[in-house]
């Protein structure tokens, strides 16, 4: 092939992959675009219609009967009782779980057992938790019950707990670590004095955040006009 | 020397005077710090052992609720489509059908959707924008179900109903073989809006997956394709995906395990109907949906067995999926995220 035979074509080889880059390119704009605007779709749907409703009565009168006018006191009373106990009941169980992973089994098989198995529950369906929580706590006692709702809960939100306190001490360096064993602390006051103290803040920051995010999404949601309430009121765990 | 224990930060006063007090209260106070120290280990194992226990506690309550169906449908359970509470005559066929097709095609527009996300922030987005693109992405994985099950039935599905559908309908629904999926009366609810709503709520995983694994490809490799001549699009798709290719696939296993199980984002906008049917358009099931919707109307004993026995199913997918997703992510060496 000539020079200019060759160049040309290398040109036109050329704009054709330009052309790729810049259409491929363009999709993932497109993308981007598209997540972004289905963010900011339901965020304010949420916001102008949650928001609408939201009178005083939402906090100070109970759901009523279809059709006439009330507020959605006992849902929430109920959202926070069921939070409150759950996180009571699964936090410290996922702390300790979490430091047993972090700090004294390590690099065990065990430990290599739990870290999948949580895995599996972070992400398994939680209709499936609500199936094993019926069958323990609410067909042999008869009837549904806010403690089986809240046990279910703390079920969900357990491996969240464990996986965010492994890895917040994980954070911690070891010379800390060695420090305190240094100055003839025992392990346990090592992990309760430097560790735990040392991730505190994230610890807290992360469930709260969660926390909140939870409870002021759905009581927004509450707040929607004409909305029947039973639909948040069933014993399965929404989240 | 006590008031240097005093000073320390952390106090570990009880264990520094232990030191320094006479030998016969030493042995005692150091007995007592040992059975606690053990106290605590033994309390953090069991903390520890009880993730796997429960796990195996679902799994026996599922079997043991499931019994009664398992023993009378056996195999047949998996193709029979009836669902006829009547006669105590269940198969599970509609709702796993339903639960399969809806998350491949969440998967199938999630994935290509999250991975330019990922292209996007890593490659194109201004580094200013970049945290908080990346946080609002991140964002719409925080939103609880409901409200996308909620904003999908009150918002998208009578949008859905009025415009996308109808117009599906007279464009692809005319193609001769393909069109089959798309034929049928504008429901708004079906399959495919509940197929999209969950596109949505798996996009997220997705992207963060595939965006912490493109970060991780070695810039000397990106430098070296952009030396060579290569196209933005180019260095992505030759140089930086097949680097990454077992992290994002992991990544994408992770938000397929979301999307089977997802309950009330589905349930509000399947549609609810025991039967598999052609066309896309038409309202289907999946294993949650049924359950959650008919959980707390089971008369029978064998209505509630048959839910149950869907739900050992869907959690045996779920699994399946997950271990997956878990060593294809310990192979590639990734971070897991959840």
């Amino acid at each position: 092939m000539t020079d200019a035979v060759a160049s040309a074509a290398a040109a036109g080889l050329r704009a054709g992959r330009r052309r790729l880059d810049a259409a491929m390119m363009g999709l993932c704009w497109a993308s981007a675009a598209f997540g972004l605007a289905f963010l900011a779709w339901i965020l304010g749907t949420l916001l102008w219609k949650g928001l609408a409703g939201l009178t005083p009565a939402v906090f100070t009168q109970p759901t009523p009967a279809p059709g006439s006018v009330g507020g959605l006191l006992n849902a929430i009373m109920g959202s926070l009782f069921l939070s409150f106990v759950a996180v009571g009941i699964g936090a410290p169980v996922g702390v300790l779980a979490g430091t047993w992973l972090s700090e004294y089994g390590r690099h065990s098989r065990f430990a290599v057992v739990v870290r999948f198995v949580n895995d599996v529950m972070l992400s398994a369906p939680s209709i499936v938790i609500g199936l094993f929580v019926y069958d323990l706590l609410v067909a042999p006692i008869g009837h549904f019950s806010a403690a089986a709702g809240a046990v279910a809960l703390a079920l969900i939100v357990l491996p969240v707990i464990v996986r965010s306190t492994e890895n917040m001490l994980d954070l911690v360096p070891d010379t800390l670590r060695e420090a305190g064993a240094a100055m003839g602390m025992p392990r346990s006051r090592v992990i309760r004095g430097v560790c735990w103290r040392a991730a505190r803040a994230g610890l807290v920051t992360g469930a709260l955040l969660a926390f909140l995010a939870w409870i002021l999404g759905t009581l927004l949601w509450k707040g929607l006009a004409g909305l029947t309430p039973a639909v948040f009121t069933q014993p399965t765990p929404a989240p | 020397m006590a008031d240097i224990a005093d000073a320390s930060p952390i106090q570990p006063a009880h264990a520094m005077r232990v030191a320094f007090a006479a030998p016969a209260d030493r042995s005692g106070a150091l007995a007592r710090l040992r059975f606690a120290d053990a106290l605590f280990e033994r309390a953090t194992f069991g903390a520890a052992a009880l993730v796997p226990l429960v796990m195996s506690g679902i799994l026996v309550a599922l079997v043991v609720g499931a019994w009664p169906a398992l023993a009378k449908f056996g195999a047949g359970f998996l193709f029979n489509q009836v669902w006829n509470p009547v006669t105590d005559n269940f198969g599970g066929a509609a709702a796993i059908w339903g639960t399969i097709v809806t998350a491949a095609l969440a998967m199938a527009l999630a994935g290509p959707i999250g991975l330019g996300i990922a292209i996007f922030l890593t490659e194109l987005c201004p580094y200013s924008l970049r945290r908080p693109i990346g946080t609002a992405i991140e964002l719409l994985a925080g939103i609880p179900s409901i409200i996308y099950g909620i904003w999908g039935l009150f918002v998208l599905v009578p949008l859905v109903q009025a415009y996308v559908q109808p117009a599906l309908i007279a464009t692809l629904g005319r193609v001769p073989l393909a069109g089959a999926l798309f034929a049928g009366p504008p429901y708004g609810i079906g399959v495919l809006s509940a197929a999209f709503v969950l596109a949505i709520m798996v996009l997220p995983f997705v992207a963060a997956v595939a965006r912490d694994v493109f970060e991780a490809a070695p810039p000397l490799l990106k430098e070296a394709a952009y030396g060579i001549g290569c196209t933005r699009w180019e260095v992505m798709y030759r140089v930086v995906l097949p680097f990454s290719r077992v992290g994002v696939a992991g990544g994408m296993i992770l938000g397929l395990g979301r999307a089977l199980g997802e309950t009330m984002a589905v349930t509000f906008v399947i549609g609810n109907a025991h039967r598999i049917s052609a066309s896309l358009l038409a309202p289907g099931t999946s294993i949650s949906a049924t359950i959650a919707n008919e959980f707390t109307e089971a008369t029978t004993d064998m209505y509630r067995a048959a839910l149950f026995e869907l739900g050992l199913i869907l959690f045996a997918i779920t699994f399946v999926a997950l271990a997956a997703a878990r060593w294809m992510l310990s192979r590639a060496g990734g971070r897991v995220r959840a």
